[in-house]
């Protein structure tokens, strides 16, 4: 349960860099539905002030999960009101989505009044622009696959699943088996 | 130091991490069951996140450490806290949390410091300042690092640290001494003779004297032995004797206005920093305070220092009332300062008795001006009846001989020391 003396208390001592990030990540958990109204069947006030209403929520106690329920409302509410749409409303909804994240996992990191240092900001926002263009190019490659109309394939689908979960095991090994430190 | 002792807690995944799972599995379960490719493009930023945080999970804990730069401060004086999280190459920021008292400054303001981890390592840094003397405690610092996207986080919690402050002297001079001649030890000497050093003339000699005293080429001359009479070295024991009974009136630190504790503290700082250093005795003895603080006379630099940490050992709030104790520490003293606000008669009754013992006593007033400033108008005028109360009380102490003087700084004690140093010459009738 969140306690409105404890979100009063957060706002009051929330530094300027936490204004500015908890507003950001407001700002852009807005953009999702309204995104999604300009994609599907029209704009949904009611969609618009719970997401808004969670994702104010969330920048208050960012280290709780009311900031899960903002992606599944918006999930769901582009799942209901979209038909398949692979158009660029879809990457600027996953963009929204993923700077809502990204910015709500920052700030959960540190209390309200602290001021992340620069060196450390810049690291997540190169980390965030690379994961931006693997999104982008998702995109594209959904893009290219959905207009030629290419046929599903289960036996390259399960080929895809093993290559993928294989290079990930992969990778995670041998860090695992590094000789712990004292 | 190690961080063994206190509380960790290891790699524990983050609501981050679980709103990555939950927001690439959802969508891509959906995407495959209802054939929606655009929720693939959804998904496509939170599976790659997730399988960063996944690939970049630390396997074990860092190793922390943290230190203090200076254990010792003075009013307005800053040190460095610092903490290094290593051994882990997958710590991407590393955040430290200090929680100190109201008289300790943090730089950065809010007491939360972060820096992103590099080659393993993170080193965490902020400043402390000090505002004021006593001990300064800082509390357990938090200390918590994470991993690439705040996936996972590691905590730990150092054990509390305190920072001695000691206290600034004022600003103190006096030309004034309390004997009537120059001397050697400190600025004044014996008035009668006896072992020292400084020549006073030559006598004949005298059962028990030295044997190297004996003046060879004056006794040849004379037939008979001389030796070379000295001044006897005496130095000046300044006894001061601190009421920290109350903390009275607003103190702001070093920067801003003073309580009267603040101003005994400094004043009785700044009469031990004038007569250590120029080789008198200086003694302090509370009363009052929570625990007593005892210093027995000596001179030097050393000596100022255990005086200022003494005093800045003080907790006022004890039991009222100087007792014996106090008397028989002071009774061998040249001159005794008592400061005290003189908010309680025992002060002053206690002063009295001191003179009446035949000791030199000066009673320095620290009561702070703004003291009767107050938001509660029933509160001002009871410390106004109080102010008038106190003010006879002084006017009786003065006629009984014991001067009470307010401190300003430099000067505050010459009239009273000239007074001293003449009464002295003079014939005293000593109560015993």
């Amino acid at each position: 349960m969140i306690d409105p003396a404890d979100v009063t208390a957060h706002v009051r001592r929330m530094s300027p860099q936490r204004w500015s990030l908890a507003f950001t990540a407001v700002a852009v958990a807005t953009l999702v539905p309204i995104t999604t109204g300009m994609a599907g069947s029209g704009q949904s006030p009611v969609i618009l002030a719970i997401v808004v209403g969670l994702a104010g929520a969330s920048v208050t106690q960012p280290d709780s999960h009311v900031a899960l329920i903002v992606p599944l409302v918006a999930l769901w509410h582009w799942t209901a009101s979209t038909e398949a749409s692979t158009g660029p409303w879809a990457l600027v909804v996953a963009l929204c989505l993923f700077a809502f994240h990204t910015l709500v996992a920052l700030m959960a990191t540190t209390p309200p009044r602290a001021t992340i240092d620069r060196r450390s900001c810049a690291r997540w926002l190169r980390r965030s622009l690379a994961v931006a263009l693997a999104t982008g190019a998702v995109w594209l490659l959904v893009v290219v696959v959905d207009q030629r109309h290419l046929a599903g394939s289960a036996l390259l689908t399960a080929a895809g699943f093993v290559l993928a979960t294989t290079l990930m095991v992969a990778m995670i090994n041998p860090r695992r088996s590094g000789p712990p430190t004292a | 130091m190690s961080q063994d002792l206190t509380r960790t807690m290891p790699w524990q995944p983050t609501a981050a991490l679980l709103r990555a799972v939950a927001v690439t599995v959802v969508p891509i379960v959906i995407a495959l069951i209802s054939r929606r490719p655009d929720l693939l493009i959804v998904a496509a930023p939170f599976a790659v996140v997730t399988a960063w945080s996944m690939i970049s999970k630390p396997t074990h804990a860092p190793r922390f450490d943290d230190a203090l730069g200076h254990p010792t401060l003075r009013e307005g004086d800053a040190t460095t806290w610092r903490g290094t999280v290593s051994g882990v190459s997958d710590a991407d920021l590393a955040i430290a949390v200090v929680d100190h008292d109201a008289w300790v400054e943090t730089r950065p303001a809010c007491g939360v410091v972060t820096a992103p981890g590099d080659a393993g390592r993170a080193a965490l840094e902020m400043a402390l300042r000090s505002n004021r003397w006593g001990v300064r405690t800082i509390e357990r610092v938090h200390v918590v690092a994470v991993s690439p996207w705040a996936a996972f986080g590691w905590s730990t919690v150092t054990a509390p640290r305190s920072i001695a402050t000691l206290p600034v002297p004022g600003v103190f001079d006096v030309r004034a001494s309390p004997r009537p001649h120059d001397g050697l030890v400190g600025l004044h000497r014996s008035t009668r003779s006896g072992d020292g050093n400084e020549f006073a003339g030559l006598r004949a000699f005298r059962s028990g004297d030295r044997m190297r005293r004996i003046n060879w080429p004056r006794s040849v001359r004379v037939g008979e032995l001389q030796v070379n009479g000295t001044w006897a070295d005496l130095d000046t024991h300044v006894a001061l004797v601190v009421d920290a009974t109350d903390d009275l009136g607003i103190s702001e630190g070093i920067d801003g206005r003073a309580s009267s504790l603040d101003v005994t503290v400094r004043a009785a700082g700044a009469i031990a920093e004038h007569y250590a250093t120029r080789g008198e005795r200086v003694s302090l003895q509370t009363f009052g305070a929570r625990v007593g603080q005892t210093v027995p006379p000596a001179s030097g630099r050393a000596q100022l220092r255990r005086v200022l940490d003494r005093m800045s050992r003080i907790q006022p709030g004890g039991a009222a009332g100087m007792g014996r104790p106090a008397v028989r520490q002071v009774a061998g003293s040249r001159m005794t300062v008592l400061l005290s606000p003189l908010i309680s008669p025992d002060v002053l009754d206690q002063a009295v008795t001191l003179g009446r013992r035949g000791l030199s006593v000066v009673v320095i007033d620290t009561l702070p001006e703004d003291v009767i400033d107050q938001d509660d108008d029933l509160t001002a005028i009871a410390w106004r009846i109080r102010l008038l109360e106190r003010r006879r009380e002084i006017r009786m102490v003065a006629a009984a001989g014991i001067p009470v003087v307010r401190w300003r700084g430099p000067g505050s004690l010459d009239q009273v020391i000239r007074d001293i140093a003449q009464r002295t010459t003079g014939p005293r009738m000593v109560r015993r």
